[in-house]
């Protein structure tokens, strides 16, 4: 029994090295940037491929690997450039999204390039086995170990000993100061991202090493990872980066030898999420900073934890209008496309249309939530998955009416969201993202394995729609779902706008300003939060009810990090905290999707590319935070 | 990185102006006055992205052939294109697309059972006939007389898998690992029934989950259980890093598999720990009654076609043949009058095997093969 237990373990510590790796890259950027870098993972599979192909030609793997690590680090400081420095002085959730749509685009050009199929890679050293107990060591795995201990050991030397090191050091501490003391912090940041480009290639190639395999998609398999890692560790710490992939892979090896192999994931979010409550600073990260939104709060004007400031540390919406529509021209907008059936009986745009709707109640969701109270919620597809499931369940089960599956949906959505949000009550700034994100997995994973209710990766079919209990009208059409879909758009605008101003919203906004000072003032910023929580959740159940309705059949493919992913997108560009720009964010990138078929293979290429140009130019959103 | 950048400064600029491109169907060779249209839809990107690549080839070709051909009964072979990433959501919004456009006479698609199911209500509402190359999923057909596939459902299969490993394999204790979607679930759990009713022990029954690509801790319980054979419901990508694995830890366990695993991939990747897998096939590009296909389709795209080519050009082919019944008899080709047509065939000889469909589904022979010496032989 100890023999298997320990043969688990060394299983664990073996990919926890490679999270390890991955996690380092996320430290490194955060340290210096103050920026959760999406594009990690890209990094990793470029560095990869690059090798792949240059091995593939012919050239020594030696060299292969190291032009691959220098190109990759060019293309990490492109990125810093491209996505990063024009984006000071927005709001510091869109340098975010601006990785994200670098990373869409080089997945994406990757697969074009490369193929979407998996290739083998070369690894010399895997023929060279050690058995220890019921495991088992490669010469790659020793080689992982090594690196990674020896990458921690000069990243720790380089930054306590030499100049620049100590440069780096003190554009994470304090930009302004740093300037001052004649750093150049712009280069500073660009340098970090270069070597968050080279450890990234290190671990993409050792990643290709270990599997023998290389895909043009793993890099957000294992960049979800690293990302966690990074954060069990306590994002700015090094060692903290190596004990975060550390225990990740051993929590998951414990759990698959234990539970079962499909409930690794769940309990390795699990085990996360429970430690980032415990521990919202990551078990070596310092927690010296967190009252004032850490370092990079205190190098600006005003110390902030709000989400609507910038990296720079200003709150940047102050320099610009936000466009918000009066609720009656709003209503009389949603009410106008209910004319569209009159004009054209094309079924396509009905469900294009609605779709569209859906998204738009999703966006007005997570804009009361995220853009408002400054909850960061990465993970909000599970309580639009939530509603999904239980309008499906109650209506395939018991056959209620319209209006009861809605308010049995929305209500699923409000509780779930206000208790599994609960926990993150304590937190601020990116623990809250993780903690999200964490959530927003677990959920995903119980609809992937609860096979009982959620019958798993078979989704639930035959999802009728149900008729109004009110003169019993038949909604089967898509026309009437679609007209369905309009008033529950209606609604949700009508129910978000009273809240947002109303004292409830002020309070909100007070509290994404600075929570301190709202609780200082008298807020009781708990209630607020839970309102916001509830009333979050309960758009999205209702989002969710009529998605099912759509659809006619509901499956955890909708509910993946990749659509809570989307709904921040529609956000920020539309505007955080304002209910016209949700509106506009949510139609605008359900429709891209549709305007984009026509180039087929470019498509994604082309949404990351117009996602990238919206935050640069717009970076405060279309219609302007609120 | 260079090209990326090109096509991605062309697709900024064209997405800007949005001008809306028109869909450009595979052009003829001749002039044909009229057309039958299809409509494909598969995972052309995404997660699925390989096996949708080889139904388009497989559709290109059989179009290019056909046109250069005669056509359909002198009318031209027109099949639009539609890329779903697998995802039931864009499969539905597709199917709307071809419902809507009057001169799509079928769908053929899509990869997934759960896309397939998605779209197939769509179709069904419609009237439209759908030929799904792959979808084995036992509901599919279910929906509505309208459903045709190419493969066995899972059910029919799954019995001659359970066979396979009493027959060739020690199946005292037997682990059953399955890959976590629609159809491993399905096989997985149906192997397994049917092994322990035939008085095998089945100790170990384990998923892959979708983005797992370590099973170290899997393979030392496996080890631990000290099984004599293992049935692997996978695909070909993580299956080939399970293989490899195991063989790394020592274990000289022998493995049979299903369909997915029949792919020249799967040696490329695991390169020596694949040899000795037992695995079946609808199509072996060695059987001489193909070569005409494997000639064509060689000279085509520079390789053998595989499995998912083969099912992509039956699903095709006796859409078309169909299509040709009743432009042949003369009479008016609609959607349903298409369906009736594809209902009634005779047996079709293709590439997968004879076809003849009883509501909706065949049921064939498969082809058992083992990998030796890092090739694909026919077994035993």
């Amino acid at each position: 029994m100890v023999e298997l237990l320990l043969s688990q373990i060394l299983n664990g510590v073996v990919i926890g090295a490679v999270y390890a790796l991955i996690a380092l890259g996320f430290t490194l950027v955060f340290g210096v940037a103050n920026i959760i870098n999406f594009a990690q993972g890209a990094l990793l599979m470029l560095g990869a491929f690059l090798t792949f192909t240059m091995f593939g030609k012919g050239v020594p793997i030696m060299l292969a690997i190291a032009v691959s690590i220098a190109l990759t680090t060019l293309a990490g400081m492109l990125i810093e450039r491209l996505a990063l420095r024009p984006l000071r002085d927005a709001p510091y959730i869109a340098p975010l999204l601006s990785t994200l749509a670098i990373a869409i685009i080089f997945d994406s050009a990757a697969e074009l390039i490369w193929t979407a199929e998996f290739q083998p890679f070369p690894s010399p050293l895997s023929s060279y086995v050690v058995f220890i107990g019921a495991a088992y060591l490669t010469g790659v795995d020793i080689a992982i170990m090594a690196i990674s201990l020896v990458v921690m050991a000069g990243l720790t030397l380089f930054l306590s000993r030499t100049w620049t090191g100590r440069a780096l050091r003190a554009t994470a501490q304090d930009p302004e100061a740093a300037a001052q003391m004649g750093i150049d912090v712009a280069f500073m940041r660009q340098l970090a991202f270069g070597l968050a480009g080279a450890l990234g290639a290190l671990a993409g190639i050792l990643i290709g090493m270990y599997y023998m395999s290389v895909f043009p998609q793993m890099g957000i398999p294992f960049g979800l990872k690293g990302f966690a890692a990074a954060l069990l560790g306590g994002l700015s710490s090094i060692p903290g980066a190596i004990l975060g992939g550390l225990l990740l892979g051993i929590f998951e090896s414990l759990a698959s030898g234990y539970v079962g192999e499909a409930y690794r994931d769940i309990i390795a979010f699990t085990v996360l999420l429970l430690v980032v409550i415990v521990r919202p600073h990551g078990l070596l990260g310092s927690r010296s900073l967190d009252a004032l939104g850490g370092s990079a709060g205190a190098s600006g004007g005003i110390p902030t934890t709000s989400i609507v400031a910038s990296l720079a540390g200003s709150t940047g919406r102050l320099k610009t209008r936000s466009v918000e529509a009066p609720l009656p021209l709003l209503l009389g907008i949603v009410g106008a496309f209910g004319l569209l059936p009159l004009m054209t009986d094309s079924a396509y745009f009905m469900q294009v249309g609605t779709q569209s709707a859906i998204y738009a109640i999703l966006a007005i969701s997570l804009t009361l939530l995220t853009g408002s109270a400054g909850v960061v919620s990465i993970g909000h597809a599970a309580f639009f998955g939530i509603g999904a499931y239980a309008a499906a369940l109650i209506t395939v089960h018991l056959g209620v009416p319209a209006e009861a599956a809605f308010l049995v949906a929305a209500v699923s959505g409000a509780i779930a969201a206000a208790l599994l949000y609960a926990p993150t009550l304590r937190l601020s700034g990116h623990t809250v993202a993780l903690a999200t994100l964490a959530i927003g997995q677990i959920v995903y994973l119980i609809f992937l394995t609860w096979l009982d209710v959620t019958r798993g990766p078979m989704g639930i079919p035959g999802v009728q729609r149900p008729s109004l209990a009110l003169m019993g009208v038949p909604m089967n059409s898509l026309v009437a779902q679609y007209l369905q879909a309009l008033v529950l758009l209606g609604i949700s605008t009508a129910i978000a706008y009273a809240l947002l101003n109303s004292p409830i919203g002020r309070s909100w906004r007070a509290i994404r300003e600075d929570r301190l000072a709202a609780h200082a003032a008298g807020v009781p910023v708990n209630r607020y939060l839970f309102m916001a929580f509830a009333a979050s959740g309960f758009l999205a159940g209702l989002a969710g009810a009529q998605f099912a309705f759509l659809q006619n059949f509901v499956s955890p493919d909708s509910f993946i990090i990749d659509t809570s992913i989307i709904l921040i997108s529609m956000i920020v560009l539309g505007g955080l905290g304002n209910i016209t720009g949700a509106i506009l964010g949510g139609v605008l990138l359900a429709l891209l999707p549709e305007v984009l078929r026509e180039f087929s293979e470019y498509r994604m290429i082309a949404y990351g590319a117009i996602l990238l140009l919206l935050l640069r130019f717009r970076p405060q959103g279309l219609a302007g935070t609120r | 990185m260079k090209r990326a950048l090109k096509c991605l400064a062309t697709f900024a600029v064209a997405a800007v102006i949005a001008a809306p491109a028109t869909m450009a169907p595979v052009t003829a060779q001749k002039a044909y006055a009229e057309t039958v249209t299809f409509g494909f839809l598969a995972p052309l990107t995404g997660r699925f992205a390989a096996n949708g690549e080889r139904f388009k080839e497989a559709v290109d070709l059989f179009v290019k052939q056909t046109n250069a051909n005669d056509g359909i009964g002198g009318r031209e072979l027109v099949v639009l294109q539609e890329d779903d990433r697998g995802d039931p959501l864009q499969a539905t919004a597709i199917a709307q697309k071809y419902v809507e456009n009057a001169d799509v006479v079928a769908a053929i698609g899509s990869f997934t059972s759960s896309a397939s199911i998605a779209a197939g209500a769509i179709f069904a509402e419609a009237r439209m006939p759908q030929v799904s190359p792959t979808s084995s999923h036992p509901d599919f057909t279910k929906i509505s007389p309208f459903q045709f596939r190419i493969p066995n459902t899972q059910d029919i299969s799954t019995k001659h898998y359970a066979e396979v490993v009493k027959q060739y394999l020690p199946s005292d204790s037997v682990a059953v690992i399955y890959y976590q979607d629609d159809w491993g679930l399905f096989v997985g759990e149906a192997t397994k029934t049917a092994l322990e009713k035939g008085g095998s022990e089945v100790p170990i029954y384990e998923a892959m989950l979708p983005e797992t690509r370590d099973f170290r801790p899997l393979i030392t319980k496996i080890r631990q259980a000290d099984v004599d054979s293992i049935f692997l419901a996978g695909h070909y990508g993580p299956s080939a890093t399970f293989l490899t694995q195991l063989r790394q830890a020592g274990l000289t366990v022998p493995v049979a598999a299903p369909e997915p695993l029949y792919n020249h991939e799967l040696i490329e990747l695991a390169g020596d720990a694949a040899n000795g897998l037992i695995t079946a096939t609808y199509f072996f590009p060695g059987d001489p009654d193909k070569a005409a296909f494997v000639e064509a389709y060689s000279a085509e795209y520079g390789r053998e076609p595989d499995l998912w080519a083969a099912f992509a050009w039956d699903a095709v082919a006796i859409a078309a043949e169909g299509a040709r019944a009743v432009v042949e008899a003369g009479e008016e080709l609609t959607r349903e009058a298409l369906r009736d047509a594809i209902d009634a065939l005779p047996p079709f000889q293709g590439m997968t095997g004879e076809t003849e469909f009883v509501d909706g589904t065949p049921d064939k022979h498969l082809t058992l093969l083992q990998i030796r010496d890092g090739h694909y032989f026919l077994y035993p």
